[in-house]
């Protein structure tokens, strides 16, 4: 019954329980009527269903379209050993991966030298331009400074016999 | 399992076609019956039953020990006998045929339900267990190894699906 024992009196009747489980149930059982009617009830209906298929065959003729099936598709049959070409793909595929790696590092190597010279020759070039950009500013400013300069200096006579 | 089957199981998984007719010959009506009893239905079963043993050749190499050959086959049967189950109940949502699910019924409500009629109206996972159990004398190891359910659920699905099935019949009984 539900309530009594459940899934343990269920296990009892398969063998699937430990000594001390066993006698557990064993001692509900002396005292418990509907528990032993249950267990007579699933054994009951174990034999029925046993005796439903007792006597089902498979038809003969399974055994022998399996087989033609399988001979008409031999292919499809991978054997254990032939793990061992993916292995090899993956073994050339990185050894190649290695040498062009080794090699594609090299080049990205030189590549990185010749990009830092011409880096180099380039901030040297800009470098300069600024140098030149300034110094064509400071002269020019001096130049300018110099005429205004002497450009007032010209009118300050005249001025100042005015005043 | 005696070592005569082993060698059996060893040879076809190098791929020997003999040793492996001699295993479809030897399970064949271990197979069959439990795809019947899943199935209800001779055809269904039979065509089971062959793409089962088919499917296993093919995946034979996998098969890490010689020792599990007779769950892991189960396990095909069960993974394709649920498979057609799920096909069937589309189609019958799809038509809607109302002659197919009085098919389990008996045509007189006072008539007993048969146990055959009442196993074959407990769920796929009830009906699972017991077929396992009852009719292919599985241990609970084994069937947690074909259902890939832990142990505890093997036991209390097998209490839910005796208590089910008992139910069932009983309502035969009273009516
Ligand atoms: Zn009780």
């Amino acid at each position: 019954m539900i309530g009594h024992l459940n899934d343990q009196l269920s296990a009892y009747l398969d063998d699937e329980l430990n000594e001390e489980e066993k006698k557990a149930i064993e001692a509900h059982l002396e005292s418990c009527e509907s528990c032993q009617a249950l267990l007579d009830v699933w054994l009951a209906m174990q034999e029925q269903v046993k005796d439903i298929f007792q006597f089902a065959q498979a038809p003969a003729h399974i055994e022998a379209n399996v087989m033609a099936t399988i001979e008409r598709n031999p292919q499809l049959f991978v054997r254990k050993r032939w793990f061992a070409i993916p292995l090899i793909v993956i073994l050339l595929i990185s050894v190649f991966g290695i040498t062009t790696g080794t090699m594609f590092v090299k080049f990205i190597h030189s590549f990185t030298r010749l990009f830092v010279a011409i880096l180099y020759m380039a901030t040297h070039f800009l470098s300069n331009v600024p140098f030149v950009a300034l110094s064509v500013s400071v002269l020019s400013l001096i130049v300018l400074t110099a005429s205004i300069y002497s450009l007032r200096k010209a009118f300050q006579p005249a001025s100042m016999e005015r005043g | 399992m005696d070592e005569e089957l082993h060698r059996i199981i060893r040879r076809a998984k190098r791929g020997d076609k003999e040793a492996y007719a001699q295993l479809v010959k030897d399970f064949k009506d271990p197979v069959y019956r439990y795809a019947l009893g899943m199935l209800n239905d001779r055809m269904d079963a039979e065509d089971i039953a062959q793409e089962a043993f088919v499917k296993a050749y093919y995946s034979l190499p996998g098969l890490e020990s010689e020792f599990a050959f007779s769950s892991w086959l189960f396990q095909i049967v069960s993974n394709l006998s649920k498979n057609r189950l799920k096909k069937r109940m589309r189609e019958r949502n799809y038509y809607e045929e109302a002659e197919e699910s009085t098919m389990a019924e008996p045509s007189d409500p006072s008539e007993k339900l048969s146990i055959e009629q009442s196993l074959a109206r407990l769920s796929p996972e009830h009906r699972e267990v017991i077929l396992l159990h009852d009719v292919q004398g599985y241990r609970y190891e084994e069937i947690a190894q074909v259902t890939n359910v832990p142990l505890g659920t093997v036991k209390s699905r097998l209490f839910a699906a005796r208590t089910a099935l008992r139910n069932d019949l009983r309502k035969g009984e009273l009516s």
